[in-house]
């Protein structure tokens, strides 16, 4: 895509995602943080691992998106999605996307040239609720635009 | 679909069935397959390497996925899905914020004389 950023900006020029199932492991999701040495901006993980108070780890350099319905109690249903943010975007250029389901965190990145929503599916091969939600969503986004 | 041709036991009609809805939302939303075909995410129990994991894009912006593969070399401890490596040709203003200490990176020699510079301040015990 153009890039319409004065050069003297300080810029990231490209997105780079790491896309990851860890299986709820901790052992994993230790070796993922570990593992990426600056190389990423967004690391998009698929059934995380959550400790005793229902949150993940990450070190301060990661803000840690969760979906919508994190922290709702449902019964069966644990959170499968999550997506962490590197510190070098900068907060006023995301915004969460809200979207009813654990399995779904989606969020929205802000450029000078445009938007580009990112959307972290776990979608479960026992049943179709999560596409179902996800056609909602996108009829719902196609109407109000 | 997505999946090697040579894994004949996953297309069955069930399991075809079971994808209508998924295609079926990729289709309509006019969403692309972005990690290329044949490439599997997976190595199961059985050995077998299968494609459960997958990237879309909207046909739009297709053109700015400049990488989209995966990293069987760095599978890590505890998972058995291989990562997925996507670059997006995507500009943004990089954040303000000045980066944290890396403490790896300490020069020994240099921070023990000033450490040492810096105990002497402190009275003795008294």
């Amino acid at each position: 895509m153009p890039c319409n950023m004065p050069e003297e900006t300080r810029g990231i020029m490209k997105v780079r995602i790491w896309q990851q199932n860890v299986q709820k492991s901790l052992i994993a999701t230790h070796a993922l943080l570990n593992g990426l040495k600056d190389e990423y901006d967004l690391v998009c993980i698929q059934e995380p691992h959550f400790d005793f108070r229902g949150m993940t780890r990450a070190m301060g350099v990661w803000t840690v998106v969760y979906p919508s319905n994190h922290a709702e109690e449902q019964e069966g249903e644990m959170t499968r999605s999550l997506i962490l943010i590197h510190g070098r975007i900068s907060s006023d250029l995301w915004t969460q996307i809200n979207i009813a389901s654990k399995d779904v965190t989606a969020i929205r990145l802000e450029g000078p040239d445009g938007q580009l929503n990112i959307y972290n599916v776990y979608n479960d091969c026992t049943h179709s609720w999560t596409i179902q939600t996800l056609r909602t969503h996108f009829e719902q986004r196609n109407r109000e635009a | 679909m997505w999946d090697d041709d040579s894994n004949v036991g996953l297309f069955t009609r069930a399991n075809l069935d079971a994808a209508e809805e998924l295609i079926e939302l990729v289709a309509n939303q006019g969403m692309e397959m972005v990690l290329p075909k044949g490439i599997p995410t997976i190595k199961n129990v059985q050995g077998n390497h299968t494609r459960p994991d997958n990237v879309f894009c909207s046909g739009e912006i297709v053109d700015w996925v400049m990488q989209c593969t995966t990293l069987p070399g760095e599978t890590l401890p505890k998972a058995d899905h291989f990562p997925i490596h996507t670059t997006v040709d995507f500009s943004m203003k990089q954040s303000e914020r000045s980066p944290g200490f890396n403490y790896r990176a300490i020069e020994w020699g240099d921070f023990l004389v000033e450490l040492i510079k810096n105990l002497d301040k402190i009275p003795q015990p008294q």
